[in-house]
């Protein structure tokens, strides 16, 4: 899940980047207006962190400008202002959800994680395909083997990869599109890491959970998870 | 007395009604002494008259010739009598009949009694006749001529009055042109109360411009003033904001590892710590809450109400998406409160009753006699009656910080407050749920 975060406290910055990257987020941070501006045109983000109090540019019109140009990303608007004035403004000019500072980071993280799963359509709080259930709490995920459910752990990259499959079953994902969607920018990316995941997560889970599209890249098959009871 | 109208017409009609008693009353005056110089100069002049028709040749008996004195002498009780003392022979005119002139002590007297209750001027005069000491006296009654000055009192009086009457009508119309101004302006400054206009723009005659053009001054320096320190505030909130929310996540960075050796913090420090910060954080939430409310303020107007309100709930749906709003608002519904403030309540009470909502959140708003009536309800668990004023007001003193919700709830009591408006929760009748009911007069 590619996350940007725009906010100039640099303190802040770093303790929300920390903190969003553990929670399964791979963020992008940047504390400036017009940088923030331009990497949410350029980047392929599922989600936005916005400050409106910048320095350089105002958080409102960043908004605006990326709305102008058709950038559907959700965003969720910090503002320490707190005013419910302030707040309509920003849902005026295309915001999906606010939060005002001081905020608990659980908060935040649980606002953005409902915010991911509504562009993505899904209405239910959990994410749960079938006979795979993901809990984005713990960043683990569950199987149903007949009537039980087991535990199955997952790392940073497995978490964020199975996520992303299962926030859009059925789409057809490259690797590189995957890639994007996972890592951060300034992450390495060795060319064949997904291929490494996707085995890897069959193995965890289940050789069925994922499948391949020779040449083009791995889906979600729901029907395949509904049925394999 | 605190209408200028009332005033100005009261003294004027009073200065009128003096004006007109004191010249009714010196020309009654006027006439009446007027009517007694002529009585009594044609009284004298009938003395010599009567002098002139005595016929006297001592020691014979004095006569009068008839013929030259005047006819109205001899008629019974005509109200003019003469009567001569010659030496102690008394002479009468005929209208006496056989009643006497009264003596008397003076040369003129007034008012004294005469035949036929008539009320007599007599006048006395004594003269030498033949070397006799002659004492004439001529009387005349009075009360024709009395009653003919009432008439005219009377008469002058009844005109003073339609004069009196007339002139107020006319002042009542004059007073009312000239304080047509001052009522356009009344009217304006009601209109300004009540939001409907932002400035007096009545035109304003030279003697009251000085005093229109300093309430307009005011009222732009009391916009100006607001704008000036919601943005100072909204700079301070930034400023006090983030660093409390870079210490909350220190402070929880600190907790999640505080159960590992190399923490250098006690736990219950931590807890302290945050405990503290959250109290910090109210604090300065409600203060700048407060700081920042406008109040009750002639100008203002929150003129899109339907619009705000509708953009709000669906905000709020989309962080609460379970939610249904139901939103009522009368057509053309105009509040006269600041946006901000009104956007604050009901900012604060949606989101609090979404918070505690199953599934439907009711918001309704209609003008009623003197004001505007809000009420909004919801589906949740509700609250006990005990702790309403508990919710209402907490933390509304200084010592007083207990943290948790319903802090939105006295911060909306104390912007209600400032408007001067009512507060009361209850329970809703058909969604079971807490109902907050607001009127802003």
């Amino acid at each position: 899940m590619r996350l940007l975060l725009i906010e100039d406290e640099p303190a802040l910055n770093r303790e929300l980047s920390n903190e969003l990257g553990r929670r399964g987020f791979a963020v992008d941070s940047c504390r400036e207006g017009e940088d923030g501006a331009f990497m949410g045109e350029t980047e392929p983000y599922d989600i936005i962190v916005l400050d409106l109090g910048l320095p350089d540019l105002p958080g409102l019109d960043i908004l605006e400008r990326w709305r102008g140009k058709g950038i559907t990303t959700p965003v969720l608007i910090l503002t320490a202002r707190g005013a419910w004035h302030e707040k309509v403004n920003g849902f005026r000019k295309g915001a999906d959800d606010y939060l005002t500072k001081p905020f608990h980071i659980e908060e935040l993280a649980v606002r953005l994680q409902t915010l991911v799963k509504r562009s993505a359509g899904v209405v239910a709080a959990s994410l749960e395909i079938g006979r795979l259930k993901l809990d984005e709490g713990r960043q683990s995920a569950q199987w149903k083997t007949g009537d039980s459910w087991s535990d199955i752990e997952l790392t940073g990259i497995e978490f964020r990869l199975l996520r992303y499959l299962m926030l859009h079953p059925k789409k057809v994902c490259s690797n590189s599109h995957l890639l994007e969607h996972v890592y951060d920018f300034d992450a390495e990316k060795e060319s064949n890491v997904i291929e490494v995941y996707i085995s890897r997560l069959r193995r965890k889970i289940d050789k069925d959970v994922i499948c391949t599209r020779r040449g083009q890249g791995y889906y979600l098959d729901p029907d395949l998870l509904q049925t394999g009871t | 007395m605190s209408s200028l109208r009332q005033r100005l017409t009261l003294s004027l009609a009073a200065s009128l009604a003096l004006f007109f008693i004191i010249q009714t009353w010196m020309i009654g005056n006027e006439v009446e002494s007027l009517g007694e110089r002529n009585l009594l100069s044609r009284l004298q002049h009938d003395q010599e008259q009567i002098i002139a028709a005595l016929e006297w040749l001592p020691p014979a008996t004095p006569e009068l010739r008839r013929s030259l004195i005047p006819g109205i002498y001899e008629r019974p009780f005509s109200g003019h009598y003469f009567q001569l003392d010659i030496g102690g022979t008394i002479l009468r005119s005929r209208s006496l009949w056989d009643e006497k002139l009264p003596a008397q002590a003076g040369a003129i007297v007034r008012d004294v009694p005469g035949p036929d209750d008539q009320r007599l001027l007599v006048v006395e005069e004594t003269v030498q006749f033949k070397g006799q000491p002659v004492t004439i006296r001529t009387a005349e009654n009075i009360l024709p001529i009395e009653h003919s000055t009432g008439d005219f009192q009377r008469h002058l009086l009844l005109f003073a009055l339609c004069a009196v009457l007339v002139l107020m009508l006319l002042q009542g119309w004059l007073i009312g042109y000239s304080l047509k101004p001052l009522q356009r302006i009344r009217m304006q400054i009601n209109r300004l109360k009540k939001g409907e206009q932002e400035i007096i723009d009545a035109p304003a005659p030279d003697e009251i411009m000085p005093l229109v053009e300093e309430i307009n001054h005011l009222m732009q320096m009391m916009q100006q003033r607001l704008q000036r320190s919601r943005h100072a505030l909204g700079d301070l909130a930034h400023s006090l904001k983030t660093p409390l929310a870079v210490t909350r996540q220190i402070i929880r960075r600190q907790s999640a590892s505080s159960g590992t050796s190399d923490c250098g913090i006690e736990a219950s420090d931590i807890s302290q710590l945050s405990e503290q910060l959250e109290r910090i954080e109210q604090r300065v939430e409600r203060e700048l809450v407060r700081a920042r409310t406008a109040g009750r303020m002639p100008g203002g107007q929150w003129s899109d109400a339907d619009r705000d309100i509708r953009d709000l709930a669906s905000m709020l749906n989309q962080v609460f998406p379970r939610i249904d709003f139901d939103v009522q608002i009368d057509t053309g519904l105009k509040i006269p409160a600041d946006r901000e403030d009104m956007l604050e309540i009901f900012g604060n009470l949606l989101e609090n009753a979404c918070k505690w909502a199953e599934s439907r959140v009711r918001c309704r708003i209609w003008g009623a006699q003197g004001g505007v009536c809000i009420c909004i309800e919801d589906d949740g668990p509700g609250i006990e009656e005990e702790d309403y004023a508990e919710l209402l007001y907490r933390g509304t003193r200084a010592d007083e910080s207990t943290p948790g919700h319903g802090l939105g709830l006295s911060i909306v009591s104390e912007m209600v407050a400032a408007y001067e408006g009512e507060i009361t929760l209850s329970r809703s009748d058909d969604m079971h749920g807490l109902r907050v009911n607001i009127r802003i007069p």
